[in-house]
């Protein structure tokens, strides 16, 4: 028998999971993360066209062409859906970017973004200051430890309106059995092949797992706090690679992503963090690392402390760092070319 | 008395009765007040019991000393998250933060806990050189050799302030004091008067004497916030009966302890009625109530002698502790929602091209 498997970046896992429960069937994969948007999926349909079952999440947006759900109605013999899994119940402080022209933003961790990191970015505050921000209590009011049964709720409503039962691929995974919002790890991907394959009529074969194709990609950290609040554990840290990274990491790389691209669009869930950052720390005296500087202040400052107009190299210098009119002030005051002047100035009494 | 108010619930009763009649005899003075001292036990019911397996937190003013030294005789589970030598003043309370008077200083000792708050205020320094947290000056004898080891104690300490809060399963608070210093930069509010113990080098410092309706809001905050990270938590108030040691009001200070006091037990009334799994325990008046004539206070009458402290807790474990089942349940209200259901269902609809790290 010849499988097709049509899906996102859990495509390859799913795959791996149906060959290992039908060893004897051919499975044909078409993962959307090994094409480009708006490309010919001739060669595609085709290998699908073959095929006596054709397995797929639920697609529908243009790019994907004659891959969409509906056109593969038209053209697959016999099709039947599986869920993609999206889970933010252990992850609920990671969202997706985009900057000013809807372009996804991209930093150490991928497309992946802390809310409570762009908050405190978005409002000055340093990365020494924010670190202290992942506790209890921002999480607390941030509605993170409710994410994880809202979200259970969900994943049951959506897997079961394929008749797949949620609950049951919970309980055969892992208690943390996401690597990150969109990447379930391979116990979770597998419990779900195991409903697919009895769903659509044919015989699973007791099977060991495949590898995790994904946990080789990043892993979001799992913080302690909410850990311990939902009961699921352990706690990990970020990965990447299989190599760990801390949380004063992630903010670093990631303050200095939003410095080179500003987060000009961010999701509800980065507005409340940086709501509760407004109210809740800045209240109160907070080192500021933003960049307060303008084009305007240093050409003021140039103009008013070394009698000329700044030149745009000069310009483009200050506006790559983060700097303070105070630290434009300074600059200026101490420089060789200041004294210089001052020196003459002197001397002319 | 509101005669209209207090007879309408009972209706036909009110013929033959008055309200009062068939109420227990812990409702009349006579009968609950005037017997024998040892027979005055005030408090009628609790609102919640304390297993052997529950871990008890304390805070407070120095009567909450006595509180915690006692628990962990007594057989409860005594939180201890910062442990260390008792000789530098670790296990007095479950972290070393020392007594904390005001409920403004609870309050804020919760938000630098949370990063929150960063106080302008680091460190003091004393009249030996050597330094001092201003937030809990007398927790280590000696001293710090420089403000950057206080920054790296005050790191570890705040670390175990939180695990307490957040693993605790009773907290017991002492409301001790009204009267207190504050930073005029930040609020910063002081457990001592800046020179008693480490001077800052600014005098932008403030007596301050809270009011009820400033200990109700703070409390009430404390309380909420504390629900965020621990919502199951029981929470138990009481009122230190130590009266203060000296007033900075142009007033007596016998004047003064009293209407502190009163302040205090009022704020701890109202809490007590309008929070559910809060609780008010009635040391203040198992120790300064008429039946024992104020002799459970030493000479100085300010020192509440050991058998005042054993009968608070006799009376303590009688109605709080159980070998039994404890019913634990959250206390906290609807939590907020991270993300609404628009843009778990972005969420959903996003491809990602994770080779792009896998690269």
């Amino acid at each position: 028998m010849r499988i097709g498997v049509v899906g996102n970046c859990q495509a390859a896992g799913f795959s791996a999971c149906i060959s290992r429960l039908r060893p004897d069937d051919e499975i044909c994969t078409v993962s959307l993360n090994d094409l480009k948007p708006f490309a010919d999926f001739s060669a595609q349909m085709t290998e699908l066209a073959g095929c006596d079952l054709v397995l797929t999440q639920f697609i529908d947006s243009a790019e994907w062409g004659a891959l969409r759900t509906a056109e593969l109605q038209r053209s697959i013999r016999r099709l039947v859906r599986f869920p993609a899994i999206v889970f933010a119940g252990f992850h609920p402080d990671c969202v997706y970017l985009t900057d000013a022209g809807g372009s996804e933003i991209r930093g150490a961790t991928g497309p992946y973004h802390s809310a409570i990191a762009v908050a405190c970015f978005l409002e000055g505050i340093s990365v020494q200051r924010a670190l202290k921000l992942y506790n209890a209590l921002t999480y607390g009011s941030l509605g993170y430890f409710a994410d994880y049964d809202r979200e259970v709720l969900r994943l049951e409503r959506e897997f079961s309106t394929g008749g797949y039962d949620a609950r049951a691929a919970i309980q055969a995974s892992p208690p943390v059995f996401m690597h990150t919002l969109n990447h379930p790890r391979i116990e979770l991907l597998f419990a779900l092949a195991e409903q697919v394959v009895v769903r659509v009529g044919l015989q699973p074969l007791k099977a060991t797992l495949p590898p995790d194709t994904l946990s080789n990609a990043l892993r979001w950290a799992v913080h302690p706090e909410i850990s311990r609040q939902i009961g699921k554990g352990p706690p990990c840290n970020f990965a990447l690679g299989g190599q760990e990274f801390s949380l004063e990491t992630m903010l670093s790389t990631a303050y200095s992503a939003y410095e080179r691209t500003p987060p000009d669009h961010v999701p509800p869930s980065v507005m409340r963090a940086r709501a509760f950052v407004r109210q809740n720390v800045l209240g109160h005296p907070a080192p500021s690392v933003r960049r307060t500087i303008t084009v305007e202040d240093v050409r003021t400052g140039f103009r008013v402390i070394l009698g000329r107009e700044a030149e745009e190299a000069a310009i483009d210098a200050w506006m790559r760092q983060p700097a303070t009119t105070e630290d434009l002030r300074q600059a200026l005051f101490t420089s060789r070319e200041f004294a210089a002047k001052y020196e003459a100035l002197r001397a002319k009494g | 008395m509101d005669t209209e108010h207090v007879l309408a619930p009972i209706g036909e009763a009110r013929v033959s009765t008055n309200p009062y009649r068939g109420l227990p005899d812990s409702a009349f003075w006579r009968r609950a007040v005037a017997i024998k001292p040892h027979e005055v036990d005030p408090v009628v019911e609790a609102r919640f019991r304390i297993g052997r397996e529950d871990r008890v937190a304390t805070a407070g003013s120095c009567f909450a000393q006595h509180i915690s030294r006692t628990l962990a005789a007594r057989g409860f589970n005594y939180l201890v998250t910062e442990p260390g030598e008792t000789a530098r003043n670790f296990g007095v309370y479950p972290a070393r933060f020392g007594n904390i008077y005001s409920v403004r200083q609870l309050l804020q000792l919760f938000r630098r806990a949370y990063g929150l708050f960063e106080p302008v205020d680091q460190a003091w320094r004393r009249e030996d050189g050597r330094f001092v947290d201003p937030f809990r000056p007398q927790v280590e004898p000696s001293g710090f050799a420089d403000p950057e080891e206080v920054a790296r104690d005050r790191d570890r300490h705040l670390a175990a302030v939180r695990t307490m809060f957040e693993e605790c399963d009773v907290f017991i608070f002492t409301l001790g004091l009204t009267e207190a210093w504050h930073s005029t930069v930040d609020g910063a509010v002081f457990p001592l008067a800046p020179g008693v113990a480490g001077m800052p080098d600014h005098r932008d410092f403030a007596f301050h004497n809270f009011s009820v309706a400033e200990m109700v809001e703070d409390l009430t905050r404390f309380i909420a916030d504390l629900r965020l990270v621990n919502p199951a938590v029981r929470i138990l108030l009481t009122v230190s009966p130590v009266p203060l040691i000296a007033t900075y009001e142009t007033r007596h200070v016998l004047v003064s302890t009293v209407a502190s006091k009163a302040a205090l037990r009022v704020v701890a009334d109202e809490i007590t009625r309008r929070e559910e799994g809060v609780d008010y325990f009635p040391s203040f008046e198992i120790i300064t109530g008429p039946h024992y004539g104020y002799r459970f206070f030493a000479s100085d009458l300010r020192e509440v002698r050991p058998e005042g402290v054993a009968r608070v807790m006799d009376i303590f474990a009688r109605h709080y502790m159980t070998t039994g089942p404890v019913e634990r349940r959250s206390y906290a209200g609807a939590a907020p929602v991270a993300r609404d259901a628009a843009e778990m269902a972005q969420l959903a609809q996003v491809v990602c091209d994770e080779e792009a790290i896998e690269r």
